[in-house]
Protein backbone atom coordinates (compact mmCIF):
# COMPACT_ATOMS: atom_id res chain seq x y z
CA UNK A 1 0.00 0.00 0.00
CA UNK A 2 2.82 2.32 0.94
CA UNK A 3 4.51 1.53 -2.37
CA UNK A 4 1.46 2.42 -4.41
CA UNK A 5 1.01 5.56 -2.39
CA UNK A 6 4.53 6.64 -3.28
CA UNK A 7 3.95 5.87 -6.96
CA UNK A 8 0.73 7.86 -6.87
CA UNK A 9 2.50 10.73 -5.15
CA UNK A 10 5.21 10.72 -7.77
CA UNK A 11 2.77 10.72 -10.64
CA UNK A 12 0.72 13.41 -8.95
CA UNK A 13 3.80 15.57 -8.83
CA UNK A 14 4.20 15.20 -12.58
CA UNK A 15 0.52 15.72 -13.22
CA UNK A 16 0.59 18.96 -11.25
CA UNK A 17 3.70 20.21 -12.99
CA UNK A 18 2.69 19.28 -16.53
CA UNK A 19 -0.48 21.34 -16.77
CA UNK A 20 1.37 24.26 -15.25
CA UNK A 21 3.94 23.99 -17.98
CA UNK A 22 1.32 23.53 -20.64
CA UNK A 23 -0.41 26.56 -19.21
CA UNK A 24 2.80 28.50 -19.62
CA UNK A 25 2.97 27.23 -23.16
CA UNK A 26 -0.51 28.42 -23.91
CA UNK A 27 -0.06 31.84 -22.40
CA UNK A 28 0.77 34.80 -24.54
CA UNK A 29 1.18 32.96 -27.82
CA UNK A 30 0.40 36.01 -29.87
CA UNK A 31 2.15 36.72 -33.09
CA UNK A 32 5.04 39.08 -32.33
CA UNK A 33 4.14 41.35 -35.22
CA UNK A 34 0.67 42.08 -36.54
CA UNK A 35 0.02 40.88 -40.05
CA UNK A 36 0.33 43.87 -42.37
CA UNK A 37 -2.58 44.88 -44.58
CA UNK A 38 -2.07 44.32 -48.27
CA UNK A 39 -2.69 47.08 -50.82
CA UNK A 40 -6.09 47.01 -52.47
CA UNK A 41 -5.68 45.68 -55.99
CA UNK A 42 -9.36 44.99 -56.52
CA UNK A 43 -9.95 47.96 -58.87
CA UNK A 44 -7.04 46.93 -61.07
CA UNK A 45 -8.14 43.29 -61.07
CA UNK A 46 -11.65 44.37 -62.00
CA UNK A 47 -10.35 46.51 -64.83
CA UNK A 48 -8.64 43.45 -66.31
CA UNK A 49 -11.78 41.38 -65.91
CA UNK A 50 -14.13 43.99 -67.32
CA UNK A 51 -12.73 46.16 -70.13
CA UNK A 52 -14.90 49.21 -70.76
CA UNK A 53 -13.99 50.10 -74.33
CA UNK A 54 -16.46 49.06 -77.04
CA UNK A 55 -14.06 48.37 -79.89
CA UNK A 56 -15.23 49.70 -83.25
CA UNK A 57 -14.00 51.45 -86.34
CA UNK A 58 -13.76 54.79 -84.57
CA UNK A 59 -11.29 53.70 -81.89
CA UNK A 60 -9.44 50.68 -83.23
CA UNK A 61 -6.60 52.87 -84.53
CA UNK A 62 -6.22 54.57 -81.14
CA UNK A 63 -6.27 51.22 -79.36
CA UNK A 64 -3.53 49.93 -81.62
CA UNK A 65 -1.40 53.05 -81.11
CA UNK A 66 -1.85 52.80 -77.33
CA UNK A 67 -0.80 49.14 -77.37
CA UNK A 68 2.39 50.06 -79.20
CA UNK A 69 3.30 52.74 -76.65
CA UNK A 70 2.40 50.77 -73.55
CA UNK A 71 4.04 47.65 -74.95
CA UNK A 72 7.52 49.11 -74.51
CA UNK A 73 6.94 49.60 -70.78
CA UNK A 74 5.32 46.20 -70.50
CA UNK A 75 8.45 44.46 -71.76
CA UNK A 76 10.38 46.14 -68.95
CA UNK A 77 7.66 45.19 -66.48
CA UNK A 78 7.88 41.59 -67.63
CA UNK A 79 11.59 41.58 -66.75
CA UNK A 80 10.81 43.01 -63.33
CA UNK A 81 8.06 40.45 -62.93
CA UNK A 82 10.59 37.70 -63.49
CA UNK A 83 12.75 39.13 -60.69
CA UNK A 84 9.77 39.31 -58.38
CA UNK A 85 8.73 35.81 -59.28
CA UNK A 86 12.17 34.54 -58.21
CA UNK A 87 11.80 36.25 -54.84
CA UNK A 88 8.31 34.98 -54.15
CA UNK A 89 9.23 31.49 -55.29
CA UNK A 90 12.22 31.39 -52.93
CA UNK A 91 10.02 32.66 -50.10
CA UNK A 92 7.20 30.18 -50.44
CA UNK A 93 9.67 27.35 -51.00
CA UNK A 94 12.00 28.30 -48.15
CA UNK A 95 11.33 25.22 -46.07
CA UNK A 96 13.54 22.14 -45.98
CA UNK A 97 17.05 21.33 -44.90
CA UNK A 98 18.72 24.73 -44.73
CA UNK A 99 22.16 23.19 -45.04
CA UNK A 100 21.24 21.71 -48.39
CA UNK A 101 19.11 24.45 -49.82
CA UNK A 102 21.18 26.46 -52.23
CA UNK A 103 23.36 23.49 -53.02
CA UNK A 104 23.36 22.20 -56.56
CA UNK A 105 19.88 21.21 -57.55
CA UNK A 106 18.14 22.79 -54.55
CA UNK A 107 16.86 19.35 -53.73
CA UNK A 108 15.87 20.26 -50.19
CA UNK A 109 13.79 23.29 -51.08
CA UNK A 110 10.11 22.65 -50.48
CA UNK A 111 6.92 24.61 -50.05
CA UNK A 112 6.00 25.89 -46.61
CA UNK A 113 3.28 24.02 -44.79
CA UNK A 114 1.26 26.17 -42.45
CA UNK A 115 -1.82 25.70 -40.33
CA UNK A 116 -2.54 29.28 -39.45
CA UNK A 117 -2.25 32.85 -40.53
CA UNK A 118 1.05 34.67 -40.95
CA UNK A 119 3.33 36.34 -43.41
CA UNK A 120 6.78 36.20 -44.96
CA UNK A 121 9.19 39.06 -45.36
CA UNK A 122 11.41 38.18 -48.27
CA UNK A 123 14.63 40.10 -48.75
CA UNK A 124 16.32 39.22 -52.01
CA UNK A 125 19.53 40.67 -53.35
CA UNK A 126 19.24 41.78 -56.96
CA UNK A 127 21.34 40.01 -59.59
CA UNK A 128 23.33 43.11 -60.54
CA UNK A 129 24.81 43.96 -63.92
CA UNK A 130 26.80 40.72 -63.94
CA UNK A 131 24.82 37.90 -62.32
CA UNK A 132 27.73 35.50 -62.70
CA UNK A 133 29.55 37.31 -59.87
CA UNK A 134 27.10 36.05 -57.28
CA UNK A 135 25.22 37.91 -54.56
CA UNK A 136 26.42 41.39 -53.64
CA UNK A 137 24.44 43.69 -51.36
CA UNK A 138 25.72 46.63 -53.40
CA UNK A 139 23.44 45.48 -56.21
CA UNK A 140 20.37 46.60 -54.25
CA UNK A 141 17.48 44.43 -53.24
CA UNK A 142 13.80 43.83 -53.33
CA UNK A 143 11.70 43.34 -50.24
CA UNK A 144 8.43 41.49 -50.49
CA UNK A 145 5.61 40.81 -48.09
CA UNK A 146 3.77 37.55 -48.68
CA UNK A 147 0.76 36.97 -46.45
CA UNK A 148 -0.70 33.54 -46.00
CA UNK A 149 -3.35 31.50 -44.28
CA UNK A 150 -3.68 27.76 -44.07
CA UNK A 151 -5.58 27.97 -47.36
CA UNK A 152 -2.52 29.30 -49.14
CA UNK A 153 -0.95 32.54 -50.25
CA UNK A 154 -2.95 35.72 -49.74
CA UNK A 155 -4.15 37.23 -53.04
CA UNK A 156 -1.78 40.22 -52.97
CA UNK A 157 2.00 40.18 -52.61
CA UNK A 158 3.64 43.57 -52.35
CA UNK A 159 6.96 45.24 -51.77
CA UNK A 160 9.65 47.51 -53.10
CA UNK A 161 12.70 47.59 -55.29
CA UNK A 162 15.55 49.52 -53.66
CA UNK A 163 18.25 50.61 -56.10
CA UNK A 164 17.89 47.20 -57.64
CA UNK A 165 20.42 46.53 -60.36
CA UNK A 166 19.70 43.99 -63.06
CA UNK A 167 20.17 43.49 -66.77
CA UNK A 168 17.58 44.72 -69.22
CA UNK A 169 18.10 43.54 -72.80
CA UNK A 170 21.67 42.61 -71.79
CA UNK A 171 22.38 46.15 -70.59
CA UNK A 172 22.70 47.33 -66.95
CA UNK A 173 19.63 48.94 -65.44
CA UNK A 174 18.56 50.13 -62.00
CA UNK A 175 15.03 50.23 -60.70
CA UNK A 176 13.42 51.61 -57.56
CA UNK A 177 9.79 51.83 -56.54
CA UNK A 178 6.73 49.99 -55.33
CA UNK A 179 5.36 46.77 -56.72
CA UNK A 180 2.14 44.84 -56.24
CA UNK A 181 1.40 41.34 -57.39
CA UNK A 182 -2.06 39.77 -57.56
CA UNK A 183 -1.64 36.01 -57.48
CA UNK A 184 -5.31 35.06 -57.16
CA UNK A 185 -7.46 33.65 -54.40
CA UNK A 186 -6.68 30.39 -52.62
CA UNK A 187 -3.36 29.74 -54.35
CA UNK A 188 -1.51 27.05 -52.42
CA UNK A 189 2.22 27.37 -51.77
CA UNK A 190 3.12 24.57 -54.13
CA UNK A 191 0.93 26.00 -56.89
CA UNK A 192 2.72 29.32 -57.05
CA UNK A 193 4.00 29.87 -60.58
CA UNK A 194 1.28 27.80 -62.21
CA UNK A 195 -1.37 30.52 -62.34
CA UNK A 196 -1.51 33.97 -63.98
CA UNK A 197 -0.27 36.89 -61.90
CA UNK A 198 -1.12 40.53 -62.27
CA UNK A 199 1.97 42.66 -61.76
CA UNK A 200 1.91 46.42 -61.16
CA UNK A 201 4.89 48.70 -60.68
CA UNK A 202 5.31 52.42 -60.07
CA UNK A 203 8.76 53.94 -59.72
CA UNK A 204 11.91 54.98 -61.52
CA UNK A 205 14.00 53.16 -64.05
CA UNK A 206 17.55 54.14 -64.94
CA UNK A 207 19.23 52.77 -68.04
CA UNK A 208 22.17 53.86 -70.15
CA UNK A 209 19.79 56.13 -72.05
CA UNK A 210 18.58 57.98 -68.98
CA UNK A 211 16.24 57.92 -66.00
CA UNK A 212 12.49 58.00 -66.24
CA UNK A 213 9.25 57.21 -64.50
CA UNK A 214 7.76 53.78 -65.00
CA UNK A 215 4.11 53.16 -64.14
CA UNK A 216 2.86 49.94 -65.65
CA UNK A 217 0.78 46.86 -65.05
CA UNK A 218 0.67 43.57 -66.88
CA UNK A 219 -0.87 40.15 -66.39
CA UNK A 220 1.70 37.40 -66.89
CA UNK A 221 0.76 33.81 -67.62
CA UNK A 222 2.98 30.80 -66.87
CA UNK A 223 3.07 29.98 -70.59
CA UNK A 224 4.82 33.27 -71.35
CA UNK A 225 1.61 34.82 -72.63
CA UNK A 226 0.70 38.23 -71.31
CA UNK A 227 -1.89 40.98 -71.48
CA UNK A 228 -2.08 44.61 -70.54
CA UNK A 229 -4.41 47.56 -70.54
CA UNK A 230 -4.64 50.06 -73.37
CA UNK A 231 -6.48 53.27 -72.71
CA UNK A 232 -8.56 55.17 -75.23
CA UNK A 233 -10.07 58.31 -73.76
CA UNK A 234 -11.63 57.30 -70.46
CA UNK A 235 -12.20 53.72 -71.59
CA UNK A 236 -9.84 50.79 -71.77
CA UNK A 237 -9.42 47.47 -73.52
CA UNK A 238 -7.03 44.61 -72.81
CA UNK A 239 -4.31 43.83 -75.30
CA UNK A 240 -3.44 40.13 -75.26
CA UNK A 241 -0.62 38.05 -76.74
CA UNK A 242 -0.56 34.27 -76.30
CA UNK A 243 2.69 33.98 -78.28
CA UNK A 244 0.76 32.63 -81.27
CA UNK A 245 -1.98 35.17 -81.72
CA UNK A 246 -2.60 38.73 -80.59
CA UNK A 247 -5.59 40.95 -80.19
CA UNK A 248 -7.87 42.82 -77.82
CA UNK A 249 -10.44 41.97 -75.18
CA UNK A 250 -13.03 44.70 -75.22
CA UNK A 251 -16.45 45.36 -73.75
CA UNK A 252 -18.00 43.92 -76.89
CA UNK A 253 -15.96 40.72 -77.03
CA UNK A 254 -12.56 39.28 -77.81
CA UNK A 255 -10.84 40.19 -81.04
CA UNK A 256 -7.95 38.50 -82.80
CA UNK A 257 -5.90 40.90 -84.87
CA UNK A 258 -3.44 40.84 -87.76
CA UNK A 259 -1.45 43.94 -86.91
CA UNK A 260 0.59 43.69 -90.10
CA UNK A 261 -2.56 43.97 -92.21
CA UNK A 262 -4.30 46.20 -89.64
CA UNK A 263 -7.33 44.01 -89.33
CA UNK A 264 -9.14 42.49 -86.34
CA UNK A 265 -11.74 39.74 -86.31
CA UNK A 266 -14.22 39.23 -83.54
CA UNK A 267 -13.86 35.70 -82.22
CA UNK A 268 -17.50 34.84 -81.64
CA UNK A 269 -19.18 36.15 -84.81
CA UNK A 270 -16.42 36.87 -87.30
CA UNK A 271 -17.13 40.62 -87.43
CA UNK A 272 -14.15 42.45 -88.91
CA UNK A 273 -12.58 45.84 -88.16
CA UNK A 274 -9.78 47.60 -90.04
CA UNK A 275 -7.86 50.78 -89.72
CA UNK B 1 24.51 44.43 -46.32
CA UNK B 2 24.54 40.72 -47.02
CA UNK B 3 28.17 40.41 -45.98
CA UNK B 4 27.39 42.29 -42.80
CA UNK B 5 24.57 39.87 -42.07
CA UNK B 6 26.95 37.00 -42.67
CA UNK B 7 29.53 38.49 -40.30
CA UNK B 8 26.80 39.03 -37.78
CA UNK B 9 25.60 35.47 -38.23
CA UNK B 10 29.14 34.20 -37.85
CA UNK B 11 29.52 36.00 -34.54
CA UNK B 12 26.21 34.65 -33.39
CA UNK B 13 27.20 31.16 -34.47
CA UNK B 14 30.38 31.50 -32.45
CA UNK B 15 28.48 32.74 -29.43
CA UNK B 16 25.98 29.95 -29.65
CA UNK B 17 28.67 27.38 -30.31
CA UNK B 18 30.38 28.61 -27.17
CA UNK B 19 27.12 28.49 -25.26
CA UNK B 20 26.24 25.07 -26.62
CA UNK B 21 29.69 23.77 -25.75
CA UNK B 22 29.46 25.17 -22.27
CA UNK B 23 26.04 23.65 -21.73
CA UNK B 24 27.21 20.42 -23.32
CA UNK B 25 29.97 20.16 -20.79
CA UNK B 26 27.63 20.87 -17.96
CA UNK B 27 26.08 17.52 -17.28
CA UNK B 28 24.70 17.20 -13.75
CA UNK B 29 26.76 15.65 -11.05
CA UNK B 30 27.07 11.93 -10.40
CA UNK B 31 27.97 10.16 -7.22
CA UNK B 32 30.11 7.46 -5.55
CA UNK B 33 29.68 3.85 -6.50
CA UNK B 34 28.15 2.71 -3.22
CA UNK B 35 24.68 1.65 -2.24
CA UNK B 36 24.03 5.12 -0.92
CA UNK B 37 25.83 7.13 -3.55
CA UNK B 38 24.70 6.59 -7.10
CA UNK B 39 24.99 8.22 -10.47
CA UNK B 40 22.54 11.06 -10.79
CA UNK B 41 22.60 11.98 -14.48
CA UNK B 42 20.03 9.99 -16.40
CA UNK B 43 18.82 8.17 -13.29
CA UNK B 44 16.19 8.69 -10.61
CA UNK B 45 18.73 9.06 -7.80
CA UNK B 46 19.37 12.14 -5.69
CA UNK B 47 22.35 13.19 -3.58
CA UNK B 48 20.96 12.88 -0.08
CA UNK B 49 20.35 15.44 2.62
CA UNK B 50 22.97 18.19 3.06
CA UNK B 51 25.21 16.80 0.37
CA UNK B 52 26.93 19.11 -2.07
CA UNK B 53 28.20 18.15 -5.51
CA UNK B 54 30.26 20.91 -7.01
CA UNK B 55 32.24 21.04 -10.22
CA UNK B 56 33.10 23.54 -12.89
CA UNK B 57 30.01 22.60 -14.83
CA UNK B 58 27.27 22.22 -12.26
CA UNK B 59 26.36 22.57 -8.60
CA UNK B 60 23.77 20.45 -6.84
CA UNK B 61 22.70 20.35 -3.24
CA UNK B 62 20.56 17.86 -1.37
CA UNK B 63 18.02 19.91 0.54
CA UNK B 64 16.33 16.82 1.92
CA UNK B 65 16.92 13.09 1.74
CA UNK B 66 15.33 12.86 -1.68
CA UNK B 67 15.17 16.40 -2.95
CA UNK B 68 18.00 18.13 -4.82
CA UNK B 69 18.27 21.61 -6.20
CA UNK B 70 20.86 22.44 -8.78
CA UNK B 71 22.15 24.72 -11.45
CA UNK B 72 24.50 24.50 -14.39
CA UNK B 73 27.38 26.83 -13.57
CA UNK B 74 29.14 27.59 -16.81
CA UNK B 75 25.98 28.65 -18.67
CA UNK B 76 25.78 31.56 -16.23
CA UNK B 77 29.06 32.79 -17.72
CA UNK B 78 27.25 33.27 -21.02
CA UNK B 79 24.20 34.65 -19.24
CA UNK B 80 22.07 31.56 -19.45
CA UNK B 81 20.12 31.63 -16.22
CA UNK B 82 19.03 28.22 -15.02
CA UNK B 83 17.72 26.40 -11.97
CA UNK B 84 16.41 22.93 -11.33
CA UNK B 85 14.88 20.58 -8.80
CA UNK B 86 14.78 16.78 -8.63
CA UNK B 87 12.54 14.77 -6.35
CA UNK B 88 13.21 11.08 -5.84
CA UNK B 89 10.53 8.65 -4.76
CA UNK B 90 12.04 5.35 -3.58
CA UNK B 91 9.30 2.86 -4.37
CA UNK B 92 11.09 -0.27 -3.19
CA UNK B 93 14.65 -1.10 -2.27
CA UNK B 94 15.35 -1.66 -5.95
CA UNK B 95 13.08 0.82 -7.67
CA UNK B 96 12.98 4.61 -7.60
CA UNK B 97 11.23 7.13 -9.74
CA UNK B 98 12.00 10.81 -9.91
CA UNK B 99 10.46 13.78 -11.64
CA UNK B 100 12.92 16.55 -12.42
CA UNK B 101 12.15 20.08 -13.49
CA UNK B 102 14.61 22.62 -14.85
CA UNK B 103 14.34 26.10 -16.24
CA UNK B 104 16.68 27.96 -18.58
CA UNK B 105 16.47 31.45 -19.96
CA UNK B 106 18.73 32.75 -22.69
CA UNK B 107 18.61 36.30 -24.01
CA UNK B 108 20.56 35.92 -27.22
CA UNK B 109 21.14 39.63 -27.60
CA UNK B 110 23.13 39.59 -24.37
CA UNK B 111 25.50 37.19 -26.05
CA UNK B 112 25.94 39.41 -29.04
CA UNK B 113 24.43 42.82 -29.59
CA UNK B 114 24.19 42.26 -33.32
CA UNK B 115 21.96 39.23 -33.07
CA UNK B 116 18.28 39.58 -33.77
CA UNK B 117 16.22 39.93 -30.59
CA UNK B 118 15.45 36.48 -29.24
CA UNK B 119 14.73 35.09 -25.80
CA UNK B 120 14.71 31.32 -25.48
CA UNK B 121 12.96 29.84 -22.45
CA UNK B 122 13.51 26.14 -21.90
CA UNK B 123 11.68 24.03 -19.34
CA UNK B 124 12.71 20.37 -19.36
CA UNK B 125 10.48 18.09 -17.32
CA UNK B 126 11.48 14.49 -17.04
CA UNK B 127 10.24 11.42 -15.25
CA UNK B 128 12.86 8.74 -14.74
CA UNK B 129 12.62 5.33 -13.21
CA UNK B 130 15.71 3.43 -12.05
CA UNK B 131 15.76 -0.26 -11.25
CA UNK B 132 18.67 -2.00 -9.54
CA UNK B 133 18.73 -5.48 -11.02
CA UNK B 134 21.59 -6.50 -8.75
CA UNK B 135 24.44 -4.90 -6.86
CA UNK B 136 26.33 -4.13 -10.07
CA UNK B 137 23.63 -3.39 -12.59
CA UNK B 138 21.17 -0.52 -12.74
CA UNK B 139 18.81 0.24 -15.57
CA UNK B 140 17.09 3.62 -15.92
CA UNK B 141 14.34 4.70 -18.28
CA UNK B 142 13.37 8.31 -18.67
CA UNK B 143 10.67 10.26 -20.44
CA UNK B 144 11.88 13.80 -21.07
CA UNK B 145 9.51 16.52 -22.22
CA UNK B 146 11.21 19.81 -23.02
CA UNK B 147 9.09 22.87 -23.50
CA UNK B 148 10.90 25.51 -25.51
CA UNK B 149 9.46 28.96 -26.03
CA UNK B 150 10.98 31.37 -28.49
CA UNK B 151 10.19 35.05 -28.30
CA UNK B 152 11.77 37.16 -30.98
CA UNK B 153 13.51 36.25 -34.18
CA UNK B 154 14.91 32.76 -34.46
CA UNK B 155 17.64 32.45 -37.06
CA UNK B 156 18.28 28.78 -37.45
CA UNK B 157 21.61 29.49 -39.11
CA UNK B 158 22.71 31.19 -35.90
CA UNK B 159 22.04 28.00 -33.93
CA UNK B 160 24.02 25.92 -36.40
CA UNK B 161 20.87 24.18 -37.45
CA UNK B 162 19.93 23.00 -33.96
CA UNK B 163 16.23 22.33 -33.63
CA UNK B 164 15.26 24.47 -30.67
CA UNK B 165 11.67 23.30 -30.54
CA UNK B 166 9.68 21.54 -27.86
CA UNK B 167 10.26 17.83 -27.93
CA UNK B 168 9.77 14.53 -26.19
CA UNK B 169 12.72 12.19 -25.74
CA UNK B 170 13.12 8.69 -24.42
CA UNK B 171 16.36 8.03 -22.58
CA UNK B 172 17.64 4.66 -21.44
CA UNK B 173 20.77 4.38 -19.31
CA UNK B 174 22.50 1.22 -18.28
CA UNK B 175 25.17 1.15 -15.55
CA UNK B 176 27.45 -1.71 -14.73
CA UNK B 177 29.76 -1.32 -11.74
CA UNK B 178 32.96 -2.93 -12.84
CA UNK B 179 35.03 -2.05 -9.80
CA UNK B 180 34.40 0.04 -6.71
CA UNK B 181 35.66 3.11 -8.48
CA UNK B 182 34.79 2.34 -12.10
CA UNK B 183 31.39 1.96 -13.69
CA UNK B 184 30.58 1.33 -17.35
CA UNK B 185 27.70 3.24 -18.88
CA UNK B 186 25.61 2.99 -21.99
CA UNK B 187 23.09 5.68 -22.86
CA UNK B 188 20.51 5.52 -25.65
CA UNK B 189 18.52 8.62 -26.47
CA UNK B 190 15.65 8.76 -28.96
CA UNK B 191 13.70 11.78 -30.13
CA UNK B 192 10.11 10.54 -30.01
CA UNK B 193 8.29 13.70 -31.00
CA UNK B 194 8.74 17.36 -31.80
CA UNK B 195 6.19 20.10 -31.41
CA UNK B 196 6.13 22.85 -33.97
CA UNK B 197 7.29 26.35 -33.13
CA UNK B 198 4.81 28.79 -31.66
CA UNK B 199 3.66 32.04 -33.19
CA UNK B 200 5.47 34.03 -30.52
CA UNK B 201 8.61 33.94 -32.61
CA UNK B 202 9.59 34.72 -36.14
CA UNK B 203 11.91 32.44 -38.02
CA UNK B 204 14.68 33.37 -40.40
CA UNK B 205 15.35 31.00 -43.27
CA UNK B 206 18.04 31.15 -45.92
CA UNK B 207 16.78 29.30 -48.97
CA UNK B 208 19.66 30.51 -51.14
CA UNK B 209 22.58 32.93 -51.10
CA UNK B 210 20.44 35.78 -52.44
CA UNK B 211 17.42 35.38 -50.24
CA UNK B 212 16.57 35.80 -46.58
CA UNK B 213 13.06 34.93 -45.51
CA UNK B 214 11.60 36.02 -42.22
CA UNK B 215 8.53 33.99 -41.32
CA UNK B 216 5.89 35.13 -38.85
CA UNK B 217 3.43 32.46 -37.77
CA UNK B 218 3.94 28.88 -38.77
CA UNK B 219 2.20 25.55 -38.64
CA UNK B 220 4.80 23.02 -39.56
CA UNK B 221 8.31 23.97 -40.55
CA UNK B 222 10.37 21.11 -41.89
CA UNK B 223 13.51 23.23 -41.58
CA UNK B 224 13.19 22.67 -37.82
CA UNK B 225 12.00 19.11 -38.08
CA UNK B 226 14.66 16.61 -37.06
CA UNK B 227 13.42 13.15 -37.83
CA UNK B 228 14.72 9.82 -36.60
CA UNK B 229 17.12 11.45 -34.17
CA UNK B 230 18.96 9.19 -31.77
CA UNK B 231 22.30 8.82 -30.09
CA UNK B 232 24.13 5.95 -28.46
CA UNK B 233 26.90 6.88 -26.07
CA UNK B 234 29.06 4.40 -24.15
CA UNK B 235 30.96 5.88 -21.24
CA UNK B 236 32.88 5.35 -18.05
CA UNK B 237 32.27 6.91 -14.64
CA UNK B 238 35.07 6.97 -12.07
CA UNK B 239 34.55 7.76 -8.43
CA UNK B 240 37.27 8.37 -5.86
CA UNK B 241 37.19 9.76 -2.36
CA UNK B 242 35.51 12.97 -3.29
CA UNK B 243 36.40 13.43 -6.93
CA UNK B 244 34.18 12.08 -9.71
CA UNK B 245 34.78 11.95 -13.43
CA UNK B 246 32.57 10.78 -16.26
CA UNK B 247 33.62 10.43 -19.89
CA UNK B 248 31.60 9.23 -22.82
CA UNK B 249 32.00 9.06 -26.56
CA UNK B 250 29.31 7.92 -28.93
CA UNK B 251 27.51 8.61 -32.17
CA UNK B 252 24.20 10.07 -33.26
CA UNK B 253 22.31 13.33 -33.18
CA UNK B 254 24.01 15.40 -30.53
CA UNK B 255 21.62 16.53 -27.82
CA UNK B 256 22.65 19.70 -26.04
CA UNK B 257 22.37 18.59 -22.42
CA UNK B 258 19.93 20.43 -20.24
CA UNK B 259 18.20 22.43 -22.94
CA UNK B 260 17.72 19.37 -25.19
CA UNK B 261 18.27 21.09 -28.53
CA UNK B 262 18.79 18.35 -31.10
CA UNK B 263 21.36 18.74 -33.86
CA UNK B 264 20.04 17.69 -37.26
CA UNK B 265 23.23 15.93 -38.33
CA UNK B 266 24.59 12.75 -36.85
CA UNK B 267 28.08 13.14 -35.47
CA UNK B 268 30.51 11.95 -32.81
CA UNK B 269 28.94 12.84 -29.47
CA UNK B 270 31.16 13.51 -26.44
CA UNK B 271 30.13 13.56 -22.78
CA UNK B 272 32.18 14.96 -19.94
CA UNK B 273 31.45 15.72 -16.32
CA UNK B 274 33.65 16.21 -13.28
CA UNK B 275 32.86 17.32 -9.75
CA UNK B 276 33.71 17.01 -6.08
CA UNK B 277 31.26 15.74 -3.55
CA UNK B 278 31.06 16.59 0.13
Amino acid sequence: MRTWFRIALGLADVCIAAPALLGLAACGEKSPVAKPTAPDMAPLVQSYEHPTLVLDGTNIQAAFDSSEVVGKSVKIAASLGTLVHGGVHSGVNADGDQQQIGASGDTSSQPLKVTGSGFLLVHRICPGPDPSKGPDAANGAMDLTVGFTEKGIDPVVWGTFSACQFTLNSAPATVGGALNLFVGDGLTFDAYGTQPVLFAFAGDLATSSGTGKLDVDVRLLPTGAYEYRVVVGDKHAIYWDDLTHRGFRAANGTWTCQFETKQCTKNDDGLQLGW
Amino acid sequence: MHQERRRSATRLVSAFACGAFVVALSAPAEAYHTDRDRLGYGTAYTLGKRTLALGPFAAEYGLFDHLDVGTYILPWAVRVGNLGVKWEFPITDRLSIAPQLYWFRLDVQKLTKKSPPLVISVVPLDLTGSYRANDATTVSLGLVYTYIRLAGTFDQQALQGAAAVSNLQLVATGEYRWTKSTALLLRLRYLAHQWQPTASASFVLHPDDYTTVQLYGVGRLDALNVQNAWSLIPGVAWSWTTFNLRLGLGYGNFNVPGVNFVMPRKMICPELDLYWRW
